[in-house]
């Protein structure tokens, strides 16, 4: 008979015990889901209920047409203020996962008589949906280990900044509910694949195709289950619930995920989805080997299985070669080829390189985003070896794919975070169960058989505090099974996750004591409440603030709201004809359409690189050049941002060598990047500037008139920490139409050709010419001649 | 009645002649002085009647207006000088051939022979006036035109009479000198004294509603003149009114479509030159920057947002909740600022609204046992016109036998249905709809309804049978065994 | 006089031809300071293409690496071409007559004086001397034109580039790595052997969990410490001052140092241990 650490309890019946715990479960669960929604809606209260950034401003307007126009109008609907002239095909270029969510919620909420706005709807359908992923990873570490680990999993990603940052109240974007349906499908197919019923491979394959309907990032399950599924092949794990679930999953989820029109025949068609067909393919062939192995002799056998498989596998990778090289399949597409490559976006796309999520993850940004977790993930991934069940090759394969995409951009983060949690979790939970464990084996070596037998027992003779006990019970089943599994794997696991076994193994039994125990479970603790504080701040400081509004600081301490852009949107909105075309650098394409409600030229989904690159060439180039590209799109206001008179930095100067570039991609002879600096080889604005530089359209709406704002003082601007050249830029193809408060938003409007049909330079010479006799600024004058 | 009815059928000429040709000899205006007012987007005229009964006991007094007069005016009220008690008027008709509108007032007691009074007849005009040159520059004055007749006509004869115009600002462009008044004066016919001009005295004038004076004697003054507010109109003004018993609350959101009557702005809006007006204090008197608005006492909640979200541009000062009844001297006042400054021709739509308690402007009348609501059409916004205004007031559901008493007739109401949150079958709205408001018309819609109590249990029972609902479809479920088949 | 036609007096287009057909696998001519008067200077009936460039390491310029094979590329392309420089009908060819091109490398560590003649402070440049008949030393410090570098694919670039300045065809032949293949085939060759010859231990080492968990283990942790951003940005391993202080670790959450990987790596491994 063991010592006991402390007494517990011994008067409770089991039945009571169980239902208090799955109650507790509940209330934790419930706690949890709270936390997760109230954790992201910093934004709404520091700020106020209002869609963020700039995709999220497309889909909101996508879900506006949905429920106004009903959904067959939205399946069909070409919008032609989007890209100007072209239109956009909208219903078959978006991923209609979200609106439809949104819509559906919306309906339902305005039949039970509670008209939500729906703008209201969009910008908490994401703390909504964080609160199924809590719940679903919940499920999905229950799988994995057990309840207290599932209940820390959820409790982990429900306020890990790493997923918070692309789902706080506002930020309205696919992967809002992407991640949900990513752990769901997840958990599904680990559900499928234990008990082998075709039942959950289906759900599985429903939600699939939901997340096929919901995200791009589909293409990430899309290949881990076929890797999954192949590991196992290899691993010689082949069995009929493998088959059952895997074939169920596929066949189901491709034929739905193909309904999705902007996915179309991409399943069959493409290289990204070849890896999921092939390995239903080779399931196909060694589920036929298994059934002829049941009925021929082992000898013909072998030769028959060598033969067959080799054979197959020959033709397939020939056939698969042969639809490449035809042009059957696509090739990777380039954002996924960027994965693989990593210098070839630099050099091909420079629009997928010009985005700053797409750079690679320094490990910073790794520990901001998960914190503690980030140690603990590499500890839960090693202890999935202990007992290497299927779904812990699982959470192995995808733990190092993950990463590995999370290094290569950063805002691949999002599909790391779920697995980091279930890893750390599991890690967690297991040091927390050794440390409770109120067992205290008489050595290291049977310690774990013994813990098992008195766990059990105590769980039947003398149950204690209802969860403790309960979850304890159980740990101590796995770790025995764990501990007596490890054979050939002990010693990594004696240093690694060496929490009882060996470390403590060679000192004395009063680490067992309740001294040592409660030592570690404080740190624990500590660790626990030092992860809670740093969501909360990461949260609140870095993740909350929604791009559209600028908060500074009054001198008294208040909080100052910088509203430029929607100032400048809402005017367009008001004071311009409704067909007037708006030009502006991409950023800003869809919250031009949804806030000014103006066509525009180029927006967010690049998906013409050209037309980009037209934009990029008429702001890149002099007035004289730009004009005419203007006047064929068009163009009736030009719309610019401008940081440098509050230190914006994100403003249009500071994006322009992508406009260069993007521009000198389609028209190298034309446009040269080097051009743009000065002679040192610097990117400046001052008047050392290069000339064509100087002439740029870009420059010259940027800092137009702005020198005479200082009086004559010296011009700074406040973001390059330049002087601007005194005698500031004159335009004489365009008019200053409209500048914020702040001067962040500049728009500009095209002028009409002259009526006498001089030329507008000297039409405006001569206007000027006249107007000089009367009094005009200096500065003026002087830029004239 | 302030507001003439057109209900009334028009009479024509032939059956309008002799009624007038009795009228005529009924009284004599001793003097006619009529006082104009101008401003931006309102006129405001006060005439002055001093009349003189010519018959024993006569007591319809008969006033005549132009047609293009009468269309911009859209306030007409008749008073005895003095004191409060407004005359009834009636639209007698209108005279097909001179365009005159004719109406009837009824003085309160007849005159005897030769006994006089003086009627105060104030009438308040829109969209008179109109910019001249109709574009300005961001830094130009703002110059406003005015038309209007010389005379007044009266169906009576008028021994002497004379119009003052009084501009806001001394700055008087010019003004129309007009000749061939021989007949009436001999001295100079318009004399200009500061900000005010004064045409006339013009002696014995006969009367003068008869075709041939009119198409000799009339004439048109004009003045074109600066003026230093800018003209604010309201196209549209949607009021909607939610009374809430639950919540002793009533909410009230107006949704306003604000346009700058003023010159069109010439070329574009320079921030430049916006900052630096503001920085010396010039701001150009076209541009409007804000409205200082004053909304009730004891409002809780103010939101101000627009299409695209909350406008952050705007201070309030709330004033304390004041008992019903008691005379409400103070206002909560908000200073109103548009995203940007609203320059000439410019629109800003926007939303405003707030709670206030319902106890303030809502009483029970236990005789009846109705609800009486007091709803203002309005928030009045000073020296602006509204030209389309629509005010719903939406009763708490279940609310029976409603009714609505309006301080002026509207120009169409209707009675609908309307559904919010968590509403079983919808509360009654009542709809008023009016033309071309200004800040005389800032009155009071009283509402009465009877509300019972089983509709006030509407609401709770309706959630509590939803949760009971799903709570029972949970346990149902939990009980249920739903598998296919049984494994051992 | 004889002097002055000794110091000056360049290479005959044969003399060129020669020396470039007695290149090893390269075509290109280096230059250093002992040959670059005699190369330069002088009247030419030929193109010059001359890259300047460096691989030492301290002076770690990235783009010259990333530029310098593409040019050998080009050359080598030009030289399968025109093994004897051009044809007749193209060297006098009466509307536009061509002349032949040679490439030039130039690292910096060898031509230190070129370098301060042609006063440059950023590397690498490409610059091309067209035929001249200035007799006199230096003049080609005045008579080349430059090539921009641009983003994309540097081969393509130059070739055009070259194209536009000397009015001939470049093409470009990428050739296949033997040596490569032939290194790969043979690994994979042995590497079957092997495993055919030791099938037992193979097995065993290939279902050992202690070496995939730790392979996994050190992968995950080197990702999760910012190995790839290293990869992808080339940042320093560490970065030396001046005044010979070292940083191992840079400020910025979107920036790192080489070395911090490891540390980081070292600094999980050691927390996990002690979590757990």
């Amino acid at each position: 008979m063991t010592t006991k650490a402390y007494a517990l309890p011994s008067d409770l019946s089991p039945a009571t015990v169980t239902n208090t715990t799955s109650l507790l479960r509940i209330i934790a669960l419930a706690f949890i889901s709270g936390a997760a929604i109230a954790s992201r809606l910093f934004a709404v209260i520091n700020f106020e209920s209002i869609i963020h950034e700039f995709d999220p401003w497309f889909n909101y307007r996508a879900t506006r047409v949905l429920v106004a126009d009903g959904f067959y109008e939205f399946w069909n609907w070409f919008d032609p203020t989007a890209w100007y002239p072209l239109g956009r095909v909208v219903g078959g270029t978006v991923y209609p996962g979200l609106m439809a969510t949104s819509g559906v919620i919306y309906k339902i909420l305005h039949a039970l008589n509670l008209p939500v706005d729906i703008r209201n709807i969009c910008v908490l359908l994401a703390p909504g949906f964080s609160s199924l992923t809590a719940w679903s990873t919940y499920m999905f570490t229950k799988e994995l280990k057990d309840e207290s680990a599932g209940l820390l999993a959820a409790a982990f990603i429900g306020i890990v900044p790493g997923y918070i940052s692309r789902s706080v109240a506002g930020s309205y974007d696919n992967e809002a509910i992407a991640i949900f349906l990513l752990m769901f499908t997840f958990f599904n197919w680990i559900k499928a694949l234990k008990t082998g019923s075709a039942f959950f491979g289906t759900i599985a394959a429903l939600f699939y195709f939901y997340m096929v309907a919901a995200w791009g990032g589909y293409a990430f399950i899309t290949n881990m289950i076929p890797l999954h599924a192949l590991a196992l092949l290899l691993m010689g794990r082949y069995s009929s619930r493998l088959y059952v679930a895997y074939s169920s999953w596929y066949a189901v989820g491709t034929l739905a995920s193909m309904q999705v029109p902007f996915v179309g025949f991409q399943p069959v068609r493409t290289s990204e989805h070849m890896a999921a067909l092939g390995v239903f393919g080779l399931l196909q062939i060694i589920a036929f080997a298994e059934l002829v192995r049941s009925h021929v002799s082992s000898k013909q056998f072998q030769t028959l299985l060598y033969a067959s498989v080799i054979g197959l596998g020959f033709l397939g990778t020939l056939a698969i070669i042969g639809l490449t090289y035809k042009g059957w399949i696509a090739p990777w597409t380039g954002r996924f080829y960027s994965l693989w490559d990593t210098g070839y976006a630099k050099k091909y796309i420079p629009i997928i390189a010009s985005v700053s999520e797409h750079q690679p993850t320094a490990w910073p940004s790794f520990f901001m985003d998960l914190q503690f977790l980030i140690f603990l993930f590499p500890a839960g991934v090693v202890m999935c070896f202990r007992e290497l069940r299927d779904e812990h090759v699982f959470v192995i394969i995808y733990a190092i794919v993950a990463s590995y995409f999370a290094g290569v951009m950063v805002r691949l983060m999002l599909t790391l975070t779920p697995v980091v949690c279930v890893a750390a979790a599991i890690a967690f939970s297991t040091v927390l169960d050794t440390y409770i464990n109120p067992v205290e084996p008489e050595a290291p070596a049977d310690e774990a058989a013994s813990s098992e037998v008195n766990s059990v027992a105590s769980d039947v003779t003398n149950p204690s505090t209802p969860t403790p006990v309960s979850k304890k019970s159980k740990k101590a089943v796995k770790d025995s099974s764990a501990s007596s599994t490890t054979g050939p794997f002990g010693d990594l696991v004696a240093s690694v996750t060496s929490g009882k076994s060996g470390k403590k193994g060679e000192r004395s039994f009063g680490v067992f004591g309740l001294d040592t125990r409660l030592v570690v479970i404080f740190h624990a603790i500590g660790m626990l409440i030092f992860f809670v504080w740093h969501c909360t701040w990461v949260t609140s400081n870095a993740y909350s603030s929604p791009s559209v509004v600028l908060a500074s600081s009054n001198p008294d301490g208040s909080q100052h709201i910088i509203d430029d852009f929607r100032e400048a949107y809402y005017w367009l909105r008001q004071n311009t004809p409704e067909t007037a075309v708006v030009m502006s650098w991409w950023d800003y394409g869809y919250q031009i359409a949804g806030m000014a409600d103006r066509p525009t030229l180029v927006d967010n989904n690049t998906w013409n690189n050209t037309h980009i690159a037209t934009v990029g060439k008429a702001m890149s180039s002099s007035e004289e050049v730009a004009y005419p590209i203007l006047r064929k799109h068009d163009v009736d206001y030009v719309l610019v941002i401008f940081g440098g008179l509050i230190g914006y930095s994100g403003d249009d100067i500071n994006k322009f060598l992508w406009m260069v570039r993007i521009a000198q991609g389609v028209w190298p002879d034309e446009i040269q990047e080097p051009n743009y600096f000065t002679r040192k080889g610097e990117y400046k604005i001052d008047d050392e500037a290069s000339p064509t530089m100087k002439n740029s359209l870009m420059y010259k709406m940027s800092y137009y008139r702005y020198a005479e704002l200082f009086g004559g003082g010296q011009a700074l601007d406040r973001v390059r920490g330049q002087q601007v050249p005194k005698t500031g830029p004159t335009l004489d193809y365009l008019d200053e139409a409209f500048t914020s408060e702040n001067w962040i938003v500049r728009i500009y409007e095209v002028k009409k050709e002259d009526l006498l049909g001089r030329d507008l330079k000297s039409a405006n010479a001569f206007a000027q010419g006249k107007k000089r006799k009367r009094t005009k600024p200096a500065s003026r004058r002087k830029a004239l001649l | 009645m302030a507001r003439w009815r057109f209900n009334l059928p028009l009479l024509l000429l032939a059956a309008l002649q002799p009624w007038l040709a009795l009228a005529e000899h009924s009284f004599e205006n001793t003097a006619i002085v009529r006082t104009v007012e101008l401003g931006g987007a309102l006129v405001h005229v006060t005439t002055t009647y001093a009349i003189k009964a010519l018959e024993d006991g006569s007591s319809v007094y008969t006033l005549a207006i132009p047609r293009d007069e009468h269309q911009k005016t859209s306030w007409l009220e008749v008073k005895i000088k003095g004191q409060s008690a407004i005359l009834p008027l009636d639209l007698v008709g209108q005279d097909i051939k001179t365009g005159i509108l004719y109406y009837a007032a009824e003085l309160p007691k007849p005159l005897k022979l030769n006994a006089t009074t003086n009627l105060v007849v104030e009438t308040v005009q829109t969209h008179a006036t109109y910019p001249w040159p109709a574009e300005a520059g961001q830094k130009d004055p703002q110059s406003l035109k005015y038309e209007t007749e010389l005379l007044v006509l009266s169906p009576y004869v008028t021994a002497v009479q004379r119009t003052k115009i009084r501009t806001p600002s001394p700055q008087v462009h010019s003004f129309t000198k007009p000749e061939g008044l021989e007949a009436f004066t001999l001295e100079d016919p318009v004399t200009k004294s500061g900000a005010t001009l004064t045409y006339g005295p013009y002696k014995n004038i006969p009367q003068s509603t008869s075709e041939d004076f009119v198409e000799d004697k009339q004439k048109r003054v004009t003045v074109h003149y600066e003026c230093d507010f800018p003209v604010i109109e309201i196209s549209k003004l949607t009021r909607a009114a939610e009374i809430s018993h639950w919540g002793a609350n009533l909410n009230i959101e107006d949704n306003i479509v604000l346009h700058n009557g003023g010159p069109k702005l010439k070329g574009h809006f320079s921030r430049l030159e916006h900052q630096s007006s503001a920085y010396f204090g010039r701001s150009p008197p076209h541009v409007i920057p804000g409205m200082t608005l004053h909304l009730p006492a004891g409002i809780q909640n103010v939101y101000y947002y627009d299409f695209i979200g909350n406008v952050s541009t705007s201070r309030l000062r709330t004033a304390p909740s004041v008992p019903k009844g008691s005379p409400s001297t103070q206002f909560s006042v908000l200073e109103l600022k548009p995203r940007y400054p609203v320059l000439g021709g410019w629109n800003y739509s926007f939303t405003l609204g707030w709670d206030s308690p319902l106890r303030d402007s809502a009483g029970y009348d236990s005789k009846t046992g109705k609800w009486v609501v007091a709803i203002p059409v309005m928030t009045p916004i000073p020296s602006a016109v509204i030209d389309q205004a629509e005010v719903k007031i939406v009763l708490p559901e279940g609310a029976t036998d409603f009714d609505f008493y309006p301080p002026f007739p509207a120009s169409m109401n209707e009675v609908a249905s309307h559904i919010t949150y968590l509403d079983t079958i919808g509360r009654p709205t009542i709809t008023l709809h009016y033309n071309q408001l200004t800040d005389k018309h800032s009155g009071i819609i009283y509402v009465t309804y009877r509300v019972p109590f089983s509709a006030h249990m509407k609401k709770p029972l309706a959630v509590a049978t939803a949760f009971i609902g799903v709570f029972v479809l949970a346990l149902t479920w939990r009980r249920v065994d739903t598998r296919i088949q049984r494994q051992k | 006089m004889a002097v002055l036609q000794i110091a000056v007096a360049a290479f005959t287009n044969e003399q060129l031809l020669t020396l470039t057909q007695n290149q090893g696998k390269t075509k290109v001519i280096p230059v250093n300071d002992q040959n670059f008067q005699k190369i330069l200077s002088g009247e030419r009936d030929y193109h010059l293409v001359l890259l300047l460039s460096s691989a030492v390491p301290q002076i770690n310029c990235v783009l010259c690496n990333e530029f310098h094979p593409d040019f050998n590329i080009v050359a080598n392309s030009w030289f399968q071409d025109h093994p004897n420089g051009l044809s007749e009908e193209e060297l006098n060819d009466e509307d536009s007559p061509k002349k032949n091109v040679y490439f030039l490398h130039s690292e910096f560590a060898e031509s230190r004086q070129l370098f301060q003649l042609l006063q440059l402070n950023n590397i690498p440049k490409v610059y091309h001397f067209p035929p001249s008949s200035s007799i006199k030393a230096n003049d080609y410090i005045k008579e080349f034109d430059e090539y921009q570098f641009y983003q994309g694919v540097h081969r393509e670039l130059l070739a055009s580039y070259l194209k536009s300045v000397t009015g001939l065809q470049f093409n470009i032949y990428i050739p296949p790595d033997y040596s490569k293949i032939a290194i790969n085939a043979v690994f994979a060759f042995t590497f079957a052997l092997l495993i055919r010859r030791y099938r037992k231990e193979a097995y065993n080492i290939a279902t050992s969990r202690p070496l995939w968990s730790s392979i996994i283990l050190v992968g995950v942790l080197l990702l999760i410490s910012g190995y790839m951003f290293v990869q992808i940005r080339g940042v320093p391993y560490v970065r030396e001052h001046a005044n010979g202080r070292v940083d191992y670790f840079v400020p910025g959450q979107q920036n790192q140092l080489g070395v911090e990987t490891q540390i980081l790596s070292f600094v999980y491994v050691y927390y996990f241990q002690f979590s757990d």
